[in-house]
């Protein structure tokens, strides 16, 4: 039997087992409890504010207006309790009585701590955050939404939560940015990149562009910098998102989650809430900074006395910006509905380049009975990409107008000769991805008593994305000459998920006081499948044809990965007072992945919470609670590595053949995190400023390395695990509400993160050798070797060694006979590729209750670059370093010779750090007695600047650009930078 | 029992049934063949063996004629840089050696597949089994082109000097010359016997290498084949139209006309006549690093163009020299003069001393076997690399400490413990 009919099986059973387990509506006497929830400073309505009878089901949400509302509430006394974000919780007893309506208000105060909060990732179950004994940072999408355009969930996570990086590395609209938690610890046989789900969903987050496959002439479809499918999500439709920054939190996610999950959560409708409509609209512009190192071309003439293009004045150009969203929710007694439409384009600051994508929501529940509730999710959106040509690429825009030498300059060739690529042969590349997408779930909530529930969630995420790339004929591409190339590859994701939980919560069990909890079990099924197929034409008789039947040549290529995994756990919650939480977990997985000689998976966790009554703590602290967690999680080895297999090759004359592919390895286990976390969340002054102080100390074990061998054994080596990698770091976020008046607030949140890696053993195939260590002279900034640290290596790592370290030939001196630099006899350890200390700082004013200002500044330290896009320039006579040194005529000079020399010699290391002006926004809503005649409820007008300014030494354009798709931080590469990013938004509901 | 209570019996049951009746975690590549798919697929098998002893050769010649004097480097690429400048340390292009040494092994694999499946003695006089062992004399001769050392057992197992290696290739070539008498080869047997002429050749056995050598006939050629897939790198890295990385060196400028629409030739280093053997192009292009002018071999000009391995005229050349060798000078230019009476140039007078002869065998060398790897081979060789680069008195390219072989395979090295890992101990020739 097949794994699908497998899979449906157990998917039919489980549908079944749901369908049986029909319930009975009982009917009963009840009431209405309603009310308004405000600030309690400035009197305005809250939104989305939790509202929930304690100890019940009945739960809902306050709207735009403030307004909740809670029916079928059987007649008794209540207490009903109100969450928020930033808002101290209040609790107010209300009494029911038949066909009654109680109006309850509140007015709530500000509190920089939320240890109320529900929280539902990396828990069984939902639950409040002062029970849970890790970090479980999460992000409001929608309350920032009000007062700042947001353009992608990158974005969102942008400087806001201390570990997590989400950083903009590519200047290309639709480009892939970084992403990743605490760190890297791992050799990169298993990606840094955390896994996302969406309601539940685990989702395709690939960004890696997949093009090189089917003889194309070169560099994948676009140079590397592939599409960032998490670029496919609407923001306008997120309400939340929770993040699990580790193994601690992360251990129920099993045998992917190692790196972090990332929790998406859509909006829903309220029950018993007339229709909102919200429109957003905005328009702007994007505009790469104006700073590559190419100004002085213009002072020197070609061989025709052509006068050079600088490329800050003619390549970069405004890209337009614009979107609409238009999202509708609400609900009646037993049905909310969510929906929304958008549709964004976006153009590139270098052209061609832009994205246009539509997105449709529609997140339907059903309240069927009293103890049965079912919810839809579907969101679709569909994804169109000009790609930018860059990065390490032949035939990119960008690098072969900044690899221009001027003194070659003709009016046929503008910027120079060009690296091989004339520039407007670059531009003329068409290169599109169209995707589409569909993510959803159907999620069944079946309570059959009020403290036993359990939760089915089924789910697909299906991508579709189909390629083009088209070299027109009759123009000069490296590799190909004017032959032209068409490319056509379409790339498949689906993404299964199965989940299921129940929760029993116990109180006082056998008369035992500490017998209280909740008690958590349930598995989940993953089965993702992914395929990729390319088709290449190549040499056409004449322009015209673009087709790739078309071409004298043709190639065609596919792959294709499958794997399935299956999770079990079990997870108790010791509620031991009511501050002291003990929660305790073991997971179990099996997967595909997995050696066949090795089997299932253990992954246990343990976590404690307290939370220090309030009696014991002195009078400024508000809120002290104490949280400590230690937890495993994996991440699964290649989807076939534990196959020997021999790939199919074409060989001779367009023969098939064979050769040794994969030597396999039926042992091979997960790559396993072991992780402790400790951590404090204070509240001070009347939880006026709260303090979340965080240390995580994780290792990573059983590491996967592909573990070389002596070639004459008939292998070069294979994947197995090997190796300690330790990863500590520590993290705080502070927020406080500095200023609290009617007519002014001022709240600031301070993010810092440090971050250390080490590689600590590399198991029984490591022998003992030496690295060179070298120190920096001051003055002169030559090296000199120091001595040798004595150490063991393997494959070309050294142990003690960090993951990131720069290893590379330096300048040792200068040497005044033959006028050339002297390189140093061995590479060495430079400096360090990721950074070690991160930080930010965001501030919201509002100002007079109806202008908010807003503003992050981004910083961080330590990470220095290999600046081989510096090295180049110089080399190919084409940067202001080596122009800046030459005669006004062009001709070389001696200084001109030793830069040259130098940066032949050996590329520099330049720093990283840097701060950055990452968001800045001015927000004004407009009064509702003006909107309000218009027919428009809170309207608000936004002008806002992203990525608008850095301040760094790096020698480089920016030095977060990164020409690779990978989370790894690659050099910056031939790739721009962010785009500076200004937008004017009005943002309405009616 | 009511419906709800049949309705979870019938779905645990369903459950129960599903999970049960399928290994639910398989999962199959379906885009490799496992061990036991090969045995009804010999011919792909040693196809595959004979086509991947093809690969490489493109970069052995790339690095070689950058190290010696046929290219330099015109591109962006530092590795290219280094090699030019003959800056280059233990360990750098170890992995033609290894590459040949690993798929060697796949060679003798697949070899023992046969026999178990065909038989001894069917495998013995089959075409597959003259094909694999072809191949694995080619492999294990190609693992010493450019390197000083290999081995050619199994690790754990000692490294064996270039010579040493070469002598036992040519014992695999003489096994493969004997599968394919028995098997009514003649194609491969021929490439077998000029495959030992060379090994035997390098290894300063004249004799032996002209017993083999003629007996490979007039017109033989065995080429490295490339297809839509794996290409000449030759001409996707270095050759105009292309990448441009590497270029012809300056001191063959002179001998290359400019021309705009079409190729043209090297001229001959006696009588200054177009060369047909060594096809080039020069059309005041700058090379991609943006300040050489790019001379381009042309030799090659498409991806699919073959690379000469074994061919009836470097045959010749082997009998010229040995005949050259022990004084026979005359003999010597009659065969130089055959040669290039093919392509239609003035014969040579025959040399009255042993520089001329030295000197007209090395060019002729030069221009037979033009881009086929053997100009630093011949260099080597003859101990001419210190003069040679001196000759240039071009202070990028030094003769003096100049390496004249690449290094063993370092990851060869290092996971093999019978090699020892001092590198000073190992081999690195160096003029």
């Amino acid at each position: 039997m097949s794994n699908r009919y497998c899979l449906s099986g157990v998917i039919a059973a489980l549908v079944l087992a749901l369908s049986a387990a029909g319930a009975t509506n009982l009917a009963a006497q009840t009431g209405t409890v309603t009310g308004v929830v405000t600030d309690a400073t400035t009197g305005q309505p809250l939104n989305d504010a939790a509202i929930s009878l304690v100890d019940t089901d009945h739960s809902g949400l306050t709207n735009i207006s403030g307004r909740y509302a809670l029916n079928n509430v059987p007649v008794g006394v209540y207490t009903v309790k109100v969450v928020i974000i930033g808002y101290a919780t209040q609790e107010k007893e209300v009494t029911v009585t038949p066909t009654s309506t109680q109006q309850v208000d509140f007015e709530l105060d500000i509190s920089a701590i939320a240890l109320d909060e529900i929280v539902a990732t990396g828990t069984a179950g939902e639950v409040e955050r002062r029970k849970v004994g890790v970090s479980l940072p999460s992000v409001k999408v929608d309350d920032i939404a009000e007062t700042l355009p947001v353009d992608g969930v990158g974005q969102v996570l942008e400087g806001r939560i201390p570990g997590v990086r989400s950083i903009g590395t590519n200047g290309s609209v639709g480009g892939g940015r970084e992403l990743r938690i605490r760190g890297v610890d791992t050799f990169g046989y298993t990606s840094v990149r955390p896994v996302v789900y969406i309601d539940g969903v685990r989702v395709d987050t690939n960004k890696a562009d997949w093009g090189w496959m089917a003889g194309v002439t070169c560099c994948f479809f676009s140079g590397g910098a592939g599409e960032d499918r998490l670029s496919d999500l609407n923001p306008e439709e997120i309400d939340r998102i929770e993040v699990l920054k580790g193994p601690a939190a992360a251990t129920l996610f099993g045998s992917e989650a190692a790196a972090g999950v990332i929790q998406i959560f859509t909006k829903r409708g309220r029950s018993n809430t007339p229709s909102t409509f919200t429109l957003n609209t905005g328009v702007g512009m994007n505009r790469l900074r104006a700073n590559l190192p190419t100004t002085l071309r213009p002072n020197f003439r070609g061989p025709d006395g052509f006068v050079p293009w600088d490329p800050n004045e003619t390549l970069i150009e405004n890209g337009l910006v614009n979107n609409y969203d238009l999202s509708a929710s609400g609900g009646g007694e037993d049905v909310t509905y969510f929906v929304s439409a958008g549709l964004s384009y976006e153009e590139g600051s270098i052209k061609p380049n832009d994205q246009t994508r539509g997105n449709i929501r529609v997140n339907l529940n059903w309240t069927a009975s009293e103890n049965l509730s079912i919810g839809l999710t579907s969101g679709y959106v569909r994804n169109k990409i000009w790609a930018l040509q860059t990065g390490n690429n032949w035939l990119g825009i960008y690098t072969n107008a900044l690899l221009s030498n001027p003194l070659n300059a003709t009016e046929e060739e503008p910027y120079g000769g060009g690296l091989d690529v004339n520039v407007a042969n670059s531009q003329a590349i068409k290169t599109f991805s169209d995707a589409d997408r569909w993510t959803g779930s159907v999620k069944l909530n079946y309570n059959p008593m009020p403290n036993f529930t359990h939760r089915f969630t089924f789910g697909l995420d299906a991508v579709n994305d189909q390629k083009t790339r088209h070299l027109p004929w009759g123009r000069y591409y490296t590799y190909l000459g004017e032959r032209g190339e068409k490319n056509i590859g379409y790339r498949s994701a689906r993404k299964f998920t199965s989940d299921f939980l129940s929760s029993y919560d116990y109180d006082n069990m056998f008369g035992m006081d500490f017998l209280t909890g909740s008690l958590s079990f349930g598995g989940q099924g993953y089965w993702d499948v992914g395929s990729n197929s390319m088709a290449t034409g190549q040499g056409y008789a004449a322009d015209g044809v673009t087709t790739v039947r078309g071409a004298s040549e043709t190639i065609g290529d596919e792959s294709f990965v499958e794997e399935i995994n299956i999770g079990f756990f079990l997870q108790n919650r010791f509620d031991l007072t009511d501050d002291l939480f003990l929660t305790a977990a073991v997971r179990a997985d099996g997967n595909s992945a997995f050696g066949d000689n090795y089997g299932f998976q253990i992954y246990p966790k343990a976590d404690v919470a307290y939370n220090i009554p309030q009696a014991v703590l002195p009078e400024m602290v508000s809120s002290l609670k104490f949280r400590a967690a230690v937890g495993m999680a994996g991440k699964a080895p290649g989807a076939f590595a534990k196959f020997q297999t021999f790939f199919p090759i074409t060989v001779l004359d367009d023969k098939p053949g064979v050769a040794p592919a994969g030597a396999g390895n039926q042992d091979i286990e997960p790559e396993n995190k072991r992780e402790i976390e400790t951590g404090l969340d204070v509240g001070l002054m009347n939880n006026k400023i709260g303090m979340e102080l965080t240390y995580y100390d994780a290792r990573t074990i059983n590491a996967l390395f592909y573990l070389p061998k002596a070639p004459s054994t008939g292998t070069y080596g294979r994947v197995e695990n090997c190796c300690i990698w330790l990863n500590r770091g520590f993290e705080s976020a502070v927020t406080a509400s500095l200023v609290e008046s009617a007519s002014l607030r001022w709240n600031m949140n301070l993010t810092y993160e440090w971050n250390y890696n080490r590689l600590h053993d590399l198991g029984e195939a490591a022998i003992d050798d030496s690295v060179a260590m070298y120190t920096k002279d001051p003055e002169t900034g030559f090296w000199q070797f120091s001595h040798w640290r004595h150490t063991r290596q393997l494959s070309g790592w050294f142990e003690g060694e960090s993951i990131g370290n720069l290893w590379s030939f330096a300048h040792e001196g200068w040497d005044p006979e033959t006028r050339r630099h002297i390189r140093t006899e061995r590479p060495f350890n430079l400096g360090l590729r990721f950074p070690t200390h991160m930080g930010s700082v965001n501030n919201v004013f509002q100002i007079m209750g109806d202008m908010t200002v807003r503003f992050q500044l981004r910083a961080e330290t330590g990470a220095d670059m290999l600046n081989v896009d510096r090295g180049y320039g110089v080399r190919q006579l084409a940067y202001d370093e080596y122009l800046g040194a030459l005669n006004p005529d062009g001709s070389a000079t001696p200084a001109s010779d030793s830069i040259l020399d130098y940066h032949r010699t050996s590329y520099p290391v330049d720093s990283r750090a840097h701060i950055r002006l990452q968001e800045v926004s001015l927000a004004y809503t407009i009064p509702e007695s003006v909107s309000g005649r218009l027919g428009l409820q809170r309207t608000t007008v936004m002008l806002s600047g992203y990525n608008l300014h850095w301040w760094d030494d790096c020698n480089c354009q920016d030095p977060n650009s990164s020409y690779h798709a990978t989370d790894f931080t690659s050099i910056p590469f031939l790739s721009p930078g962010s785009p500076r990013k200004v937008q004017f938004s009005v943002r309405t509901r009616f | 029992m009511n419906w709800k209570k049949k309705g979870q019996v019938l779905s645990a049951a369903l459950l129960a049934v599903t999970l049960g009746a399928c290994d639910i975690l398989t999962v199959n590549d379906p885009g490799r063949y496992t061990g036991p798919d090969l045995d009804n697929a010999l011919q792909a098998v040693a196809d595959g063996v004979e086509g991947r002893s093809h690969l490489y050769v493109q970069y052995i010649t790339i690095s070689h004629a950058l190290l010696g004097d046929e290219y330099q480097h015109t591109g962006t690429w530092s590795g290219y840089d280094n090699l030019d400048h003959g800056s280059i340390e233990y360990g750098w292009y170890g992995y033609y050696a290894h590459y040949h040494t690993n798929q060697r092994v796949f060679a003798e694999q697949s070899w023992d597949r046969f026999e178990r499946v065909m038989g001894a003695a069917e495998a013995a006089s089959s075409s597959v089994g003259a094909q694999v062992r072809l191949a694995r004399g080619t492999h294990t001769l190609l693992s010493v082109m450019a390197n000083c050392e290999s081995v050619v057992e199994p690790a754990p197992s000692p490294s064996l000097s270039d010579t040493e290696v070469r002598r036992v290739a040519a014992g695999m070539f003489d096994e493969a010359i004997d599968v394919s008498q028995a098997a009514g080869a003649p194609f491969y047997g021929n490439a077998a016997r000029a495959g030992k002429a060379i090994a035997l050749y390098l290894s300063g056995d004249y004799a032996g290498a002209v017993a083999e050598a003629t007996q490979v006939p007039d017109g033989f050629t065995y080429d490295a084949i490339f297809n839509q897939v794996y290409w000449n790198a030759i001409v996707t890295l270095t050759t105009k139209g292309n990448n441009e990385a590497a270029g012809l060196m300056y001191w063959l400028w002179p001998r290359i006309d400019k021309t705009e629409d079409t190729h043209s030739y090297i001229r001959d280093w006696a009588t200054n006549e177009h060369d047909m053997r060594m096809p080039a192009w020069f059309d005041g292009e700058i090379a991609t690093d943006n300040e050489t002018p790019h001379y381009s071999q042309y030799k090659y000009n498409s991806r699919q163009s073959p690379i000469p391995m074994y061919h009836s005229d470097h045959m010749r050349l082997i009998e010229a020299e040995a005949k050259a060798m022990s004084g026979d000078f005359a003999g010597a230019t009659a065969i130089l003069n055959n040669l290039r009476g093919a392509v239609g140039l003035a014969p040579l007078d025959v040399p009255t001393d042993e520089t001329m002869m030295a000197t007209a065998l090395l060019n002729e060398r030069f221009a037979e076997l033009f881009m086929e790897g053997y100009r630093m081979v011949d260099l080597h060789r003859f101990g001419l690399v210190r003069d040679r680069f001196e000759s240039f008195n071009d202070p990028d390219r030094r003769g003096v400490g100049r390496p004249t072989k690449f290094s063993g395979s370092t990851s060869e090295a290092q996971y093999n413990n019978e090699i020892d890992q001092d590198e000073a101990a190992r081999c690195f020739p160096i003029a």
